[in-house]
């Protein structure tokens, strides 16, 4: 199965979970989102994604300049995103669970 | 904030330029923003890899920028980019008005140049021939023009698709390539604020052409004044667009054409006094060469003006020829003037058909003091008094 595809739907999700242990910039999500597992995430869906929820009032940026390497603009979650991270959570848990029901019990029957 | 640092590397700079242009459609100041994000990731993402980064590392890293661009603009949830515009079908009514407007465009500046070299020259004597059509052309050029601009969301793009326009804008691009196009087109755009006096003043003659009252056409002038130099103002600070420019550059066209059309009339005759002002077939016409004082006076000392003529069965006779007895022409030697107050000037009707032929136009002052068309003025009228017109007219009749 295309797991690229299964992304797209919960990328949001993924990048506020990351987001809520600490504060990040674009390249240190996408490092932190494979190295948690989502090996197949692309870096101009976690940009964009950032960007959107940034427009959509759940992100606040901050910029710290460095002196050897690029600007780094952080990423932060704010009340709203700190909201919609808990309402997108509980939808997920209860997609997954019901899926996880229906794919158990599939397999069971097939056994 | 990024522009303090120091540049990319190449391959970074290449590969963001390449993003930028997929995302071209975007608003400046968004696509500016995407930018200097997308070259902050690419420089992390550049740094793992050192000095050794080149383009072939970042696309085998990120894939093609035309797909980082895709996958950006659906993961931020910006709008796709718009369809190419050569794929929408082009109807009938479009391209026949796109015909139309260069057709009566061409044929306005063209039948106007003719009109401005016919009134210099006095070639035909009749300055509406060639100027009454031009200014149908221009009126219908300027119709077509407006329906095929309306509602268009790019007025200029549509003008381009006129058949011609593309000869335009290569004499422009020919003009800006040559080592004095440059210059010259800098000085054009410094005579911007002459040009607004100028088309005020074209407004102003055209309208005295048409009222021929001079204190009208000069508050006409000051009025223009005002308002051409505040759309012109307007215009230049690039205000004005769409549809809008569009008709202010058709008034542009129009009163160029037009403003020369009337310069010529002045450049031909010297002053207002020698127009020649069609009507019924007979002009006005300056009286210069009316020097000579009358010739032929009546018993009680006043001048003889005019002769007319009735037949055997007392209808009046037009167009007659008066022939002396050597077969010279006869002539009275001179015509009453009408002295028009208005304009401050005399005018006489002149005969197309000769100083022999009789009976002539009279031109009588109106009681507002501007001279009346002219008109015959018979002292008996068509037909004598007492006399009875016979079933066989005059066959010139």
């Amino acid at each position: 199965m295309d797991t690229s595809q299964l992304l797209k739907g919960v990328l949001d999700l993924a990048v506020l979970a990351v987001l809520r242990e600490e504060d990040g910039y674009g390249y240190d999500v996408v490092r932190r989102l494979r190295a948690a597992g989502l090996t197949e995430v692309g870096d101009a869906s976690v940009y964009g994604t950032l960007r959107r929820l940034y427009h959509a009032g759940a992100l606040t940026t901050y910029v710290v300049p460095s002196e050897e390497g690029p600007h780094r603009k952080y990423y932060s979650l704010n009340g709203t995103g700190r909201d919609l991270l808990r309402r997108s959570a509980k939808t997920w848990r209860e997609f997954a669970g019901v899926l996880t029901e229906l794919v158990d019990h599939a397999t069971k029957e097939a056994a | 904030m990024s522009s303090t640092r120091a540049t990319a590397h190449p391959a970074v700079a290449t590969y963001v330029a390449a993003v930028r242009d997929e995302l071209g459609d975007l608003p400046a100041d968004e696509l500016a923003e995407i930018a200097e994000d997308v070259r902050d990731h690419l420089d992390h993402v550049a740094a793992e890899y050192g000095d050794d980064v080149t383009i072939d590392v970042l696309i085998d890293r990120l894939g093609a920028p035309a797909a980082y661009a895709a996958e950006l603009r659906a993961a931020a949830g910006m709008p796709q980019p718009a369809p190419e515009p050569a794929l929408v079908p082009v109807g009938f009514v479009r391209r026949l008005l796109r015909f139309l407007v260069a057709f009566f465009g061409w044929s306005a500046v063209g039948l106007g140049a003719l009109a401005f070299v016919d009134t210099l020259f006095g070639l035909s004597g009749a300055p509406a021939l060639f100027g009454v059509p031009a200014i149908v052309a221009m009126v219908l050029a300027g119709a077509a023009t407006v329906l095929l601009v309306t509602g268009r969301d790019d007025p200029v793009a549509e003008l381009r698709q006129v058949p011609t326009a593309v000869l335009l804008a290569q004499v422009e691009e020919w003009i800006r390539s040559m080592p004095w196009g440059r210059p010259a087109i800098e000085l054009v755009t410094s005579l911007r604020s002459a040009w607004w006096l100028l088309r005020a003043g074209a407004l102003a003659l055209i309208t005295f052409a048409v009222f021929r009252s001079a204190p009208f056409s000069a508050a006409v002038f000051l009025l223009a004044v005002v308002g051409s130099v505040w759309l012109g103002r307007r215009t230049a600070a690039g205000e004005v667009r769409g549809p809008r420019l569009v008709a202010v550059q058709l008034a542009n066209a129009g009163l160029a054409i037009g403003g020369v059309v009337m310069a010529g009339v002045v450049a031909a005759h010297g002053t207002w006094d020698g127009v020649q002002y069609v009507d019924g077939g007979y002009d006005y016409a300056g009286p210069a060469d009316w020097d000579a004082g009358p010739t032929f006076y009546d018993a009680e000392g006043m001048p003889i003006t005019n002769i007319f003529a009735y037949g055997p069965d007392g209808t009046l006779l037009e167009n007659v020829r008066l022939y002396d007895q050597d077969g010279k022409p006869f002539d009275l030697g001179w015509s009453e003037e009408c002295y028009d107050g208005a304009y401050d000037q005399s005018f006489v009707a002149a005969n197309p058909w000769g100083e022999h032929v009789f009976p002539r136009l009279t031109v009588e002052v109106s009681p507002s003091g501007a001279c009346q068309p002219p008109r015959l003025e018979a002292p008996f009228g068509e037909q004598l008094p007492g006399t009875q017109a016979t079933a066989a007219a005059d066959p010139l009749k």
